[in-house]
């Protein structure tokens, strides 16, 4: 009966609650397999004795809880954070190919990063939040500029690539300047989860959620944005209010994930695009998904970043393209002839 | 019922309707009636606040500006002219007729979901609720849109020429459907439409905007009595006896 009613209503297995049982099953999998292997090798039994805390095991422990567990919910959260902007920024802009490096966030990320560096080469520490107000101070000032000319889908996107390329020729232009400086700034260009703490996830870990949260509970509202502005109003949506508190939500989740991963691109973008095609157009359904996916996408791409060449380190941004590109295609390829299948 | 005072909007300095004053009558089917430019879909664009205007609009002496969208969206639905084709099942935008009523983070009551199935009854669409948006002709696009509004559940429906992109079959088919509907809900409908013969067929009333100003307003019997469409369009008028039925029909002279 359930099953009939899905297939009327439309409704798959992964919009369900056994799918997002699924979808959290696989992700405390990978975190899990995260947790336990790494660039280090430890057997199962010292993993075990570090993770009790056993005396004569503290290296194993300390690695556990200082470098591994850090890693993982830093994965975690980066994964949400960018996904949950991909799809709020694809939704209210209606762009498929919008992102959170549309918006100016990891343009401006990149110059206050590289600005900070050019005053103060040593202050690496200070590059996180220097990254954070950049990336939000960029994205508010593309949504002043909206909100002053309308904020529309076009203008939101077109400001956004105006601003991109103005900060990105500050960008090209320090980094001529010093060399040093430009080698600092390519380690926070590529993106990666090295050196996390577990201290500096606190404050981007709750704004992160919080975005996840108020775009959860706006969803029905956001879905109707897919009407159009003029059937949406009629149907009793603050239209301009609500596709702002969407790009705050959008801007504040990338941010914070730019301060402590870097510039991790491709999950904004792709993800929502591979959870749209697995889970369709319900936004409830697309958030929930999306967060799941790149959360253990931005998993897999770091376990296997250390993994695969270790003792050396590939960054996880190198490797989130090289496995999610080919996955993406494929869906494409699967999906490409159905008449309503859209990019 | 909904009424419009004085009421002037325009785009930039150049008002497109200046001190336009008319009302619905309850339960009838009005058809807007203009030129391109005459100010058509300017005036729904203000029913929807979507444009800033001078006068009022009020609903039932209430004056709608001073509404919130939400309590807006439960007295009066609205039909633009532009659809878009959103990648969801017919039920899934049928249900979107209930959002009105619903609070954020509320789920669908039994009765939300009473409504949508009547409402995609009322519209002879149940047999098609679990086929996709996309996926449709636009008749049966159209007539999914109808049950969204009729599952917002207003006294007062405003559509956008609804029947534009529709082929003759499909477009007499709507209105019938129409017309059916406000008969059974007492609902009041405004509709703009291009179809000059269609009109006078299925309204109970007619106004008729030109030069920024109402032309004509009226019941449809004397909009033909007063030649008001000729006079208003430069057309003539042809009427034929079918099955002992009168149908008016018009052409450009």
């Amino acid at each position: 009966m359930q099953d009939r009613q899905s297939k009327q209503t439309g409704q798959n297995f992964w919009q369900g609650r056994k799918g997002t049982a699924a979808l959290f099953a696989l992700l405390v999998l990978f975190a899990a397999l995260s947790f336990r292997f790494g660039s280090a090798e430890l057997s199962f039994a010292d993993f075990c004795r570090g993770i009790a805390g056993a005396p004569g095991y503290e290296t194993q422990s300390a690695i556990l809880r200082y470098i591994r567990l850090p890693r993982v919910l830093g994965a975690v959260l980066a994964g949400i954070g960018l996904s949950v902007s991909g799809v709020l920024l694809q939704s209210v802009t209606a762009n498929p190919l919008a992102g959170p490096s549309v918006i100016g966030v990891n343009s401006g990320a990149g110059f206050f990063a590289i600005l900070c560096l050019s005053f103060w080469p040593k202050a690496l520490y200070a590059l996180p939040f220097a990254a954070f107000f950049g990336a939000f101070g960029a994205t508010m000032l593309i949504l002043a500029m909206a909100g002053r000319i309308g904020s529309t889908r076009a203008t939101v996107v077109l400001a956004g690539i105006a601003l991109t390329a103005l900060l990105n020729a500050g960008i090209s232009f320090l980094s001529m300047m010093d060399s040093e400086i430009l080698l600092a700034y390519h380690d926070f260009s590529a993106g990666g989860l090295a050196g996390i703490r577990l201290q500096s996830l606190a404050v981007p870990g709750a704004i992160i959620l919080a975005s996840l949260a108020v775009s959860l509970l706006a969803s029905r509202r956001i879905q109707l944005l897919c009407l159009g502005d003029t059937m949406a109003l009629s149907l009793g949506v603050r239209v301009k209010a609500l596709r702002m508190v969407c790009l705050v939500c959008a801007s504040a989740a990338a941010s914070a994930v730019v301060s402590f991963a870097g510039l991790l691109g491709f999950v904004g973008l792709v993800v929502p695009h591979i959870a749209r095609r697995i889970v369709g157009e319900k936004t409830k359904s697309l958030l929930l998904f999306s967060s799941f996916a790149g959360a253990i996408l931005v998993l897999i791409a770091d376990l296997l970043g250390r993994v695969l060449f270790a003792p050396s380190e590939v960054p996880a941004g190198i490797i989130m393209a090289a496995i999610g590109a080919p996955f993406f295609f494929s869906l494409l390829l699967k999906k490409g002839g159905d008449a309503h299948a859209k990019l | 019922m909904l009424s419009f005072e004085n009421l002037t909007a325009g785009y930039r300095a150049k008002p497109v309707l200046e001190r336009v004053s008319f009302g619905l009558v309850p339960h009838t089917i009005t058809a807007l009636l203009g030129k391109n430019g005459s100010g058509k879909s300017t005036l729904v664009s203000c029913i929807n606040q979507e444009l800033h205007y001078r006068g009022e609009i009020c609903f039932s002496g209430q004056n709608i500006a001073l509404l919130s969208p939400r309590e807006r969206a439960k007295l009066l639905a609205i039909l633009p002219q532009n659809l878009e084709r959103p990648q969801v099942t017919v039920e899934e935008l049928v249900g979107f007729g209930r959002s009105p009523y619903l609070d954020i983070g509320k789920r669908f009551s039994r009765a939300d979901r009473e409504a949508v199935q009547q409402a995609m009854r009322d519209a002879d669409i149940w047999e098609m609720r679990g086929k996709n948006m996309c996926l449709l002709s636009g008749g049966e696009q159209q007539r999914a849109y109808l049950a969204m509004i009729l599952a917002q559940n207003t006294r007062a429906v405003i559509l956008d020429e609804p029947t534009t992109h529709l082929d003759m079959e499909y477009e007499a088919a709507f209105l019938s459907k129409l017309r059916e509907l406000k008969n059974r809900h007492k609902k009041t409908v405004m509709i703009i439409l291009h179809n000059l013969s269609q009109a006078v067929q299925y309204a109970d009333r007619i106004v008729i905007l030109r030069e920024g100003g109402v032309f004509f307003e009226g019941t449809t019997q004397k909009c033909l009595e007063e030649e008001a469409i000729e006079r208003a369009f430069h057309v003539r008028r042809y009427e034929v006896l079918q099955e002992g039925e009168r149908r008016v029909f018009f052409a450009a002279r």
